[in-house]
């Protein structure tokens, strides 16, 4: 290979958010002309590793250089101003404008009358770029009639106006047909053949070697590698995306699985989920695994009645449920914890009571609270759950992540009559001790008989509390595997596909 | 269907409908007189509506133009009152509306609290003032001056210069949205705030200015009114702050921001004007109107919200 100038170089990057280390010493560099691809699972450390590059992020410690200088701060604006433009699913656009005033946006060409605009001479030079890269589209359209695949075109055409050096995709494809795909592939290699760098991450391992000039591969924030395409093949890559220590796999305890409690049949929607079927029996934790985009979180709204099904039956211990809405769930005895804690979980600015009893329960009958029984109900899970509290009147938002998990959970199980539990990715941003910790109430709850659902992107998690695992891949459940001797690197092929 | 595809599109068609009935329901309506008198009427709340849609598009709100629309002309009586001289005077009164749109942004950018805050402060504060300095009593213009007729005086018939005015400002500001820099970043500012800072669109100068447009525009409306009368109430403008806003919205601009038009709003302060009027010629009792004016705007509002639906997929 000939010798190339060094686009961008990153050395020995270090992230921590809260009490997780992100990227633990982390290397990377992109040449002229190459399209070098970031690979690993769900919270590897990928999209991280680019929010430093384009500035979004700052690093806690570790060098950035650019073009062979070195950058000491870097926002977003200087990132783009050196060359480095990330292409974001739509974040870049404004709808109301058409694709041409939306290339050149913050940098419109001036016509003769003073401060006007010249519209015709923007559409002729967008039409030129456009030409260019083979894209068609109309340059007077407005971007807010644009499909997800003409956004994405429009916001590379405007890096190209903008002349970058640098592009930047994140899962470009997650959300692209197949024809759409193929041509935004070509797209980049036409790119890479102009001599720009282009740094791809996608899930799909297939694109990512149709592509790829290298390969990086992230696991759990440690760089694994970089490799040559012709260096590496896929099983390779698999392996090492996962293999971790045993020290990280819980040791559960068995417990005896009875009747079939909750079934689905054929439940769908259109454009996010397709005809699944599975069922979960009392004292079994049924777990669902897929990569981030597979369908998993929509699949349990379906169940919760946040999203309504198009098709599909859910059944509760034989009797056909069908959920309008969460509160219409409950009563039928579904409770759902959600894998975004901040949104759809805590009350900010409330104390651990309130956030504790604010499910509707029998509680929450009559007309007056009834504040000595909340209190009761609520130091007793507490100390159930040994949430660790300085007094009653603290924050929800004072307490650690593991702590607020807790209360949420605990919040369900005021609720006695439920019997199947959702849990979507429970440990997320939890410490070690209370990630055990809420091993052990889900698998109490798992001993009293309830049925528990159970996504999560963490495979140690997936593999070791399961027993049974469902796999989602492009909104289908492709298969469901009885989990003994299962292996990451055999889920994680199920969950792209290879 | 491209038609869709016009911002005004629903506020024309509302017009249309409202247009063949009051000509049925009155033989006066449909008069040459009427619909110049109808625009003249429309023109003081639509040169606001004008400044109110350009502040919404950029993605904030001003509820002080009621205010400003009374500050304006009764600081120019004043003045004009204590023999300083007319131009004078209009310079002043026309850089203090721009002053209060000023601190308007000023304080709603730089604290960050809700514009909706700031202004309804401001217009309280000068509604207040407008009280304490006149005591509750009218101020009537003691000399005559020529100026003032190019600001309110008849042109013929039912046609006022203000109409005149009106058009002319909605023509300049359609220009600014649709063809030059400054519009589109505005449009960027309220569609999509986010983008426009990335892409370095001085977001924060682009909403300072259209509170300072807003409340000059105000004033300026607030002038061709005494113009008409000659006399400035406290009570002047009060509402008006609402309507404009209501103009806005029936003309197809969103309260969300990053979309709209000030020719839509100009026909949304007719549409307003237009069945004040024609209600009366109908044989209406007056005060209808109001409650008209609630129901078209809803109306109004749900329409243009389907349309966009329809458009975007």
């Amino acid at each position: 290979m000939a010798v190339r100038d060094r686009l961008v170089e990153l050395k020995n990057i270090v992230k921590v958010y809260g009490e997780h280390t992100v990227l633990k010493n982390v290397d990377f560099d992109l040449h002229e002309g190459e399209i070098h691809c970031l690979v690993g699972e769900n919270g590897a450390g990928k999209s991280t590793l680019i929010k430093i590059l384009s500035g979004a992020v700052s690093p806690e410690s570790g060098e950035i250089f650019i073009m062979g200088k070195r950058v000491k701060s870097l926002t977003p604006r200087l990132a783009i101003e050196l060359g480095i433009t990330t292409v974001y699913q739509d974040a870049e656009i404004v709808d109301s404008l058409t694709v041409a005033e939306n290339i050149f946006l913050g940098n419109e060409l001036k016509s003769k009358i003073p401060f006007k605009i010249d519209k015709q001479k923007q559409a002729q030079e967008t039409q030129k770029i456009l030409k260019r890269l083979g894209i068609d589209l109309d340059v007077n359209e407005i971007a807010g009639n644009l499909s997800t695949a003409g956004k994405q075109m429009i916001q590379i055409a405007k890096a190209l106006h903008r002349k970058a050096k640098v592009i930047i995709m994140d899962e470009p494809t997650s959300s692209l047909g197949l024809e759409e795909t193929r041509a935004l592939l070509t797209l980049l290699k036409n790119l890479k053949a102009e001599g720009l760098g282009i740094i791809y991450i996608s899930h799909y391992l297939n694109e990512v070697f149709q592509i790829a000039d290298r390969i990086t591969i992230l696991k759990d924030g440690e760089k694994m590698g970089t490799y040559l395409l012709e260096q590496i093949d896929l099983n390779t890559v698999v392996k090492k995306m996962v293999g971790r220590d045993t020290a990280l796999f819980f040791q559960r305890r068995p417990i005896p699985i009875g009747d079939v409690r909750f079934r689905v049949h054929n439940l769908g929607k259109e454009g996010l989920v397709e005809e699944v079927t599975f069922e979960v029996r009392s004292g079994e934790i049924f777990g669902i695994g897929g990569l981030v985009g597979s369908g998993r979180t929509e699949l349990v709204s379906l169940i919760y009645g946040a999203l309504r099904p198009d098709k599909g039956e859910i059944f509760i211990d034989g009797k056909r449920i069908a959920p309008k809405s969460p509160i219409d769930a409950m009563k039928k005895g579904i409770c759902f914890v959600s894998e975004d804690r901040k949104k759809y979980g805590m009350f900010l600015g409330r104390n651990i009571v309130e956030n504790l009893t604010s499910v509707k329960n029998k509680l929450s009958k009559g007309l007056l609270l009834k504040l000595n029984e909340e209190l009761r109900l609520s130091s007793q899970t507490v100390n159930r759950l040994s949430i660790a509290v300085s007094d009653r009147d603290q924050l929800i938002e004072e307490l650690s992540g593991g702590n607020q998990q807790k209360v949420i959970i605990g919040r369900w199980l005021l609720n006695s009559n439920a019997t199947l539990y959702i849990f979507d990715e429970p440990t997320k941003g939890v410490d070690i001790g209370a990630r055990e910790q809420i091993y052990q109430i889900m698998l109490e709850l798992a001993e009293s008989g309830k049925s528990i659902i159970m996504v999560s992107s963490d495979m140690p998690e997936l593999l070791s509390m399961s027993d049974r695992i469902g796999v989602m891949r492009n909104g289908r459940l492709t298969h469901v595997l009885e989990n003994n001797n299962l292996k990451e690197e055999d889920l994680v092929r199920l969950f792209i596909g290879v | 269907m491209f038609f869709l595809r016009i911002k005004e599109f629903g506020a024309l068609v509302g017009m249309a409908v409202f247009f063949v009935t009051f000509s049925f329901l009155s033989n006066r309506f449909a008069t040459v007189d009427n619909l110049m008198n109808t625009l003249t009427m429309a023109a003081e709340l639509g040169i606001i509506a004008i400044g109110v849609c350009m502040l919404m598009i950029s993605g904030e709100f001003d509820l002080s133009v009621g205010a400003v629309f009374a500050v304006a002309p009764m600081v120019f009586a004043i003045m004009v009152n204590h023999k300083i001289s007319e131009y004078l005077a209009l310079l002043v009164c026309l850089i203090l509306a721009a002053a209060i749109g000023l601190i308007n942004g000023v304080v709603t950018l730089k604290t960050g609290i809700p514009s909706f805050i700031t202004t309804l402060g401001m217009m309280m504060f000068w509604r207040g003032i407008l009280l304490a300095v006149t005591g509750g009593f009218p101020i009537i213009l003691s000399r005559r001056m020529r100026m003032l007729d190019y600001f309110g005086g008849r042109v013929t018939g039912g046609l006022r210069y203000s109409a005149i005015w009106f058009i002319i400002i909605t023509l300049l500001f359609w220009i600014v949205l649709e063809r030059t820099r400054y519009g589109n970043w505005t449009f960027a500012t309220g569609g999509n705030l986010g983008a426009a800072k990335a892409l370095g669109i001085p977001s924060e100068r682009v909403k300072i200015i259209n509170f300072m447009i807003c409340s000059t525009l105000a004033g300026f409306a607030g002038l061709t009114t005494f113009a008409r009368f000659k006399i400035v109430d406290p009570t002047l403008g009060q509402e008006l702050e609402l309507e404009a806003i209501a103009s806005a919205v029936m003309g197809g601009t969103l309260l969300t921001g990053g979309y709209g038009s000030v020719v839509g709003a100009l026909i949304g302060a007719a549409m307003i004007s237009m069945v004040r009027n024609g209600l009366v010629l109908a044989g209406a009792p007056a005060y209808w109107y109001r409650a008209f004016i609630g129901i078209i705007l809803i109306v109004a509002a749900v329409i243009n919200a389907r349309i966009r639906k329809k458009v975007a997929g």
